[in-house]
């Protein structure tokens, strides 16, 4: 008997322990992993210093995280392709980690967190990069890029470097692909030739009334204009109305704060757009009257289906779209409908625009330079961005004869999503300007890149961005405000005096105005600590 | 459940009682039923005729692609079906017999550290380590990424269950019953496997039920540990799909970006498909369990 006591108590314990980590998650192992990822850290900077020529003696196996329509069915032998051509370049391979966007951002901030092996990964300002940088997620970049990354140097343009400055130091390095921003509407070309419309003619928004009112004519199934409520859908895409253009764009957007709030650059003070700006309330208006003839689908403003997808399924001929160089016909191959577009209006570099795509080295990287190297080939291999980018010569996609440049799907193939690899992914990677070209695409799309890059303009509060903490309450529900009249203010539906006035005293009674002394605040001392 | 000995309950009290009672019921059953028809509805209809006219309880063009989509690229799902059946079977099967055997001394009027192993089980209740310890635990002291203990392990044990097992033992199982066993000369795992156990099937088939639905339903330790495509469980595999959709309105909206990612987000159709496909087997369970919880009230009853 005693025995059996004696083996049913040790069992018991046995089982209390095992609930025990099971039932709470073990609260009490966290407090030690950091300060061993912190070791890990210091250890490998320390490493860093000492070191001037690259030494590729010691075979490394990088973990590179990213995001995208992962899984893919063939990854496997296209990281297998991606790591025979990297071992004999610089000894290295990737553990290739494509995470699918549904649980991309929390997988990060988990292995972020854990101290987990990260050595190079995607990093862009929308997925919390400040706070990122500031629990100390990336190691700082300069004396690497200065070491490790000429090629880099060489081939980007500076003004990308400050998408991925924090306080003057650089964490992360965007890719080189468009540097602004600029957008547009995209109309089906079969009925813009039906009725003889011609794309330059369109200046502003208000020019395009007539094709308006022939589609609602002679379309009957078609709307003119679709918007769908969800507030991405808006015709703000194509921001040139007679008032914005009188005044040549005077009021920009400020990142960080919430959509209400505008620079006017003429007298350098933030206003609130839907009483104090003379474009924004015109242009409401302008909806409102849209609206009324009939223009838009009269369910714009509860509307689930997106413009894109009212567009595929033949609802409207319209679709809105970045006005890049060629964007009509990348846009063309992926809808599978031949499309044109308007001349947007001139790109614009913001804070936002040259850090929406960026590359960053983990704190706890095994070999920093080695992960430096790797990416100053993403910026300068054109073998290595192509493989990344579109899959293995032969499996994927084949060459187009006689054209070096050019590549097509394999015969028998209808879409890239059947070819195993279509991860969309090109404008994460290094530099997009030296990757194949699609057939139909034209053959000076990456010199048109250039000029696109060379007349983009600065926005006045480049650099600038707002931090919320004073004033987080009043952003918070602002912020929910706004997303509620959003899908009324932009369709048009209801009467627009009535949503409008309604809107302004709720954003008032919330505290806009606190928000707007502090975003003010804050910009004059920015701008105070600007050099001249 | 024999009636024929008994008058029928069904016709007590009055008419209009009756029907209130039974509109109300059939409103009811009519609200859970008609959202699963709208869904095996939606994953027939042709996603343009979705678009066009919305959702019909009678799609006008029966429409299998979905399904035939889903059969041609089977792989994936039969895959994750395998996964989510191995977790759910050994974690449910392991689960039932931990949480019996805390809860038993747990009953036990003699054993010693009663109090202690109360309070340990509490403690687990009202506090838990979050996120970033539990993930660090899993991924970096026992190192079970991309394994399947990393999906049985965490739903193991269940402090509430624990409670209720140890209050359905000491409702239910006589002390004597105890001591007539011991006086006969068992020990302590024969009392426990064979006599206590099978009266106490009615809350194991409870908590087994509970952990069953738990295991199967969990997508959130794959998110956490799998990254081998390989291991995705079946609602995991669905999760990620109806998420990629969220995902591009909410995080991306107005960033910019939202319009340079290709969206390849899976049709309405295919992912009510997918839904369709993955409450089958849960559906199943329910009946086989249906006995015990009967069994589960008549027992509580006759005890008084």
């Amino acid at each position: 008997m005693r025995t059996t006591r004696s083996s049913g108590a040790v069992l018991a314990a046995l089982t209390a322990v095992i609930l025990g980590i099971t039932g709470c998650g073990g609260g009490n192992s966290g407090a030690s992993a950091p300060s061993k990822a912190e070791s890990t850290a210091a250890a490998t900077t320390a490493g860093t210093e000492g070191s001037t020529n690259p030494d590729t003696s010691t075979f490394r196996k990088l973990k590179v995280y990213t995001v995208g329509n992962f899984p893919q069915n063939d990854t496997k032998a296209v990281v297998d392709e991606i790591n025979k051509y990297l071992k004999e370049k610089i000894n290295a391979e990737i553990d290739f980690q494509g995470l699918p966007w549904s649980s991309w951002a929390e997988k990060m901030a988990l292995a972020y967190q854990s101290g987990e092996q990260v050595d190079l990964t995607f990093a862009p300002n929308w997925a919390d990069f400040a706070n990122n940088v500031a629990k100390g997620a990336f190691l700082p970049l300069d004396d690497l890029l200065a070491k490790y990354g000429q090629g880099i140097k060489d081939t980007l343009d500076p003004r990308f470097f400050d998408g991925g400055k924090v306080d003057g130091k650089i964490y992360a390095i965007p890719t080189n692909k468009e540097i602004g921003e600029s957008h547009t509407i995209m109309f089906r070309k079969d009925l813009v030739d039906k009725y003889g419309f011609d794309v330059n003619s369109i200046e502003t928004l208000e020019d395009l009334e007539p094709w308006l009112q022939t589609i609602k004519e002679k379309e009957p199934a078609i709307a003119p204009i679709w918007l769908s409520g969800s507030g991405s859908d808006t015709l703000g895409y194509f921001d040139k109305t007679r008032e914005s253009m009188k005044e040549n764009f005077r009021y920009e957007l400020v990142a960080g704060a919430p959509a209400g709030i505008v620079l006017d650059t003429k007298t350098d003070k933030m206003v609130i757009s839907s009483m104090e700006s003379d474009t924004a309330i015109y242009r409401m208006k302008l909806y409102g009257d849209w609206f009324a003839k009939g223009y838009i689908n009269k369910d714009a403003a509860t509307t689930k289906t997106s413009t894109e997808d009212a567009f595929k399924a033949g609802k409207t001929w319209m679709k809105f779209g970045s006005d890049k160089p060629d964007s009509d016909k990348e846009d063309s191959i992926a809808t599978g409908i031949e499309l044109v577009k308007l001349k947007g209006n001139e790109p614009e570099i913001s804070t936002a625009s040259v850090s929406n795509s960026m590359m960053a080295i983990g704190r706890t990287s095994i070999d920093p330079e080695r992960t430096m190297m790797l990416l100053n080939l993403l910026h300068t291999d054109p073998v290595l961005v192509n493989l990344i980018d579109f899959g293995v010569e032969g499996r994927q996609y084949v060459k187009v004869e006689g054209k070096d440049n050019f590549i097509k799907l394999p015969d028998g193939i209808a879409t890239r999503a059947d070819t195993g690899w279509a991860p969309g992914i090109e404008w994460m990677f290094g530099n997009q300007t030296i990757t194949y070209l699609w057939e139909g695409e034209s053959a000076d799309k990456w010199e048109k890149f250039k000029a696109y890059n060379e007349s983009a303009h600065k926005v006045k509060s480049f650099g600038f961005n707002f931090n919320t903490d004073a004033v987080k309450t009043q952003v918070s529900v602002v912020s929910n405000i706004i997303k509620e009249f959003r899908p009324l203010l932009e369709t048009g539906s209801l009467g627009v005096d009535k949503v409008l006035t309604e809107y302004n005293n709720k954003l008032k009674a919330n505290g806009i105005e606190e928000i707007r002394a502090e975003v003010q605040k804050q910009y004059d001392a920015w701008k105070a600590k600007q050099p001249k | 459940m024999t009636t024929a000995s008994r008058s029928n309950p069904y016709t007590k009290g009055s008419t209009t009682a009756q029907i209130i009672l039974n509109v109300f019921f059939i409103a009811f059953s009519l609200a859970c039923i008609l959202p699963i028809v709208l869904i095996v509805a939606i994953s027939l209809t042709n996603e343009k005729a979705l678009t066009l006219q919305g959702y019909k309880f009678w799609p006008d063009h029966i429409d299998a692609s979905a399904y035939q989509y889903l059969f041609k690229h089977s792989e994936t799902l039969v895959k994750a079906y395998g996964v989510s059946l191995t977790v759910t079977l050994i974690g449910t099967v392991l689960a039932v017999l931990l949480i019996a055997l805390y809860a038993y001394p747990l009953y036990r009027k003699d054993f010693p550290f009663k109090k202690t192993f109360n309070f340990y089980l509490l403690i687990t209740m009202l506090f838990s380590g979050g996120l970033v310890p539990f993930y660090l635990l899993y991924v970096n002291y026992l190192d079970l990424k991309d394994s399947l203990v990393a999906l049985i392990l965490p739903g193991l044990s269940n402090a509430f269950y624990i409670f209720i097992t140890r209050t359905f033992f000491q409702q239910t199982i006589p002390e004597e019953m105890i001591e007539s066993g011991k006086l006969d000369g068992a020990s302590e795992w024969r009392i426990f496997f064979q006599l206590v156990l099978p009266i106490s099937l009615p809350v194991l088939a409870t908590i087994g039920l509970f952990t069953t639905l738990m295991y199967w339903n969990d997508w959130f330790n794959s998110m956490l540990f799998i990254n081998d495509t390989n291991k995705f469980s079946l609602q995991y595999v669905m999760i990620q799909m109806i998420r990629q959709a969220e995902f591009f309105k909410t995080q991306l909206a107005g960033t910019g970006v939202a319009l340079m990612v290709q969206e390849s987000v899976p049709t309405e159709s295919l992912r009510m498909a997918m839904v369709v496909l993955s409450i089958g087997p849960i559906l199943f369970i329910y009946p086989f369990f249906q006995k015990y919880f009967t069994k589960g009230l008549t027992i509580g009853a006759i005890k008084g």
